[in-house]
């Protein structure tokens, strides 16, 4: 599903983006623990989380992740805009909590890993 | 791993004991070190993370620690060594899902239990040793003569 396409169902606010909203990522991955975010090694998922800390946007860097959805209206601090922006991570808020976040990006196409390790 | 091998690179940092929220920056730096010297982006995404789950080990549980990258011409090493205090039971340590982390630091998204294991799974080769009293070393070698998949 594409950047801007999540954007839109979520009605989400996007905080940084490297000037492609186009970009398609094939699925998802939903959670607040980042030690079960980086079990996978899958850098082909936007991160939905309400965890809104530094360590959030580091584990995406770590995984090659090109985006993270904050739920529940989180607002990420300058320093993680910062770490985001230098690598090219979309970071986006929403309003909804993410048992919706997550229902709507699904119910439109967005699949994620049925199992960690397929 | 001998003295005598052609290593390229070798670079040790320290990290401090409680330092929660600095925890990070130093396999955020491995990170682009590798990525510059061209390692394929699957490795250097393996080294990452399990980089990245020692920093936040020594962050949590250790008295302080280092973290050392070594690169030869077939492999990357990580050196992680602590000054205490030791896992009483590494067996225990090793199995998914137990953690003595504290409840501050799962607020903060870690301490799952998934992290020594998490980088047995992120290496070609692992190994721990500790000892209370002690503190625990852990060497991890990560393969780069092996043909790596095509990544988008």
């Amino acid at each position: 599903m594409k950047l801007a396409q999540m954007a839109q169902l979520l009605e989400a606010e996007v905080i940084c983006n490297d000037g492609d909203m186009e970009r398609d990522i094939p699925i998802a991955a939903a959670s607040d623990m980042m030690s079960d975010v980086l079990v996978s090694t899958d850098q082909n998922r936007v991160l939905i989380t309400g965890l809104c800390t530094v360590h959030t946007v580091l584990t995406a860097q770590m995984l090659d992740l090109k985006a993270v959805i904050f739920a529940r209206g989180k607002m990420p601090t300058p320093e993680m805009i910062e770490i985001a922006s230098q690598n090219g991570i979309t970071l986006m808020r929403t309003e909804r909590t993410m048992y919706v976040v997550c229902g709507e990006l699904y119910s439109n196409g967005l699949k994620g890993l049925r199992r960690i390790h397929d | 791993m001998t003295s005598g091998e052609n290593q390229t690179f070798q670079e040790v940092r320290t990290v401090e004991r409680s330092n929660f929220a600095a925890a990070g920056q130093i396999s955020s730096y491995y990170k682009n070190v590798l990525k510059k010297l061209g390692v394929h982006s699957g490795v250097v995404r393996r080294v990452a993370i399990a980089s990245y789950e020692a920093e936040i080990n020594l962050a949590i549980h250790s008295w302080g620690g280092s973290m050392a990258l070594t690169i030869y011409p077939d492999r990357i090493h990580l050196l992680i060594q602590d000054v205490g205090p030791g896992i009483a039971d590494v067996d225990r340590a090793m199995q998914e899902g137990y953690s003595t982390a504290s409840e501050e630091v799962r607020m903060l998204g870690f301490g799952a239990g998934m992290g020594l294991p998490n980088m047995r799974r992120c290496s070609d080769a692992f190994e721990i040793s500790s000892a209370v009293g002690a503190g625990t070393t852990v060497n991890m070698d990560f393969n780069l003569l092996q043909e790596q998949p095509q990544e988008q």
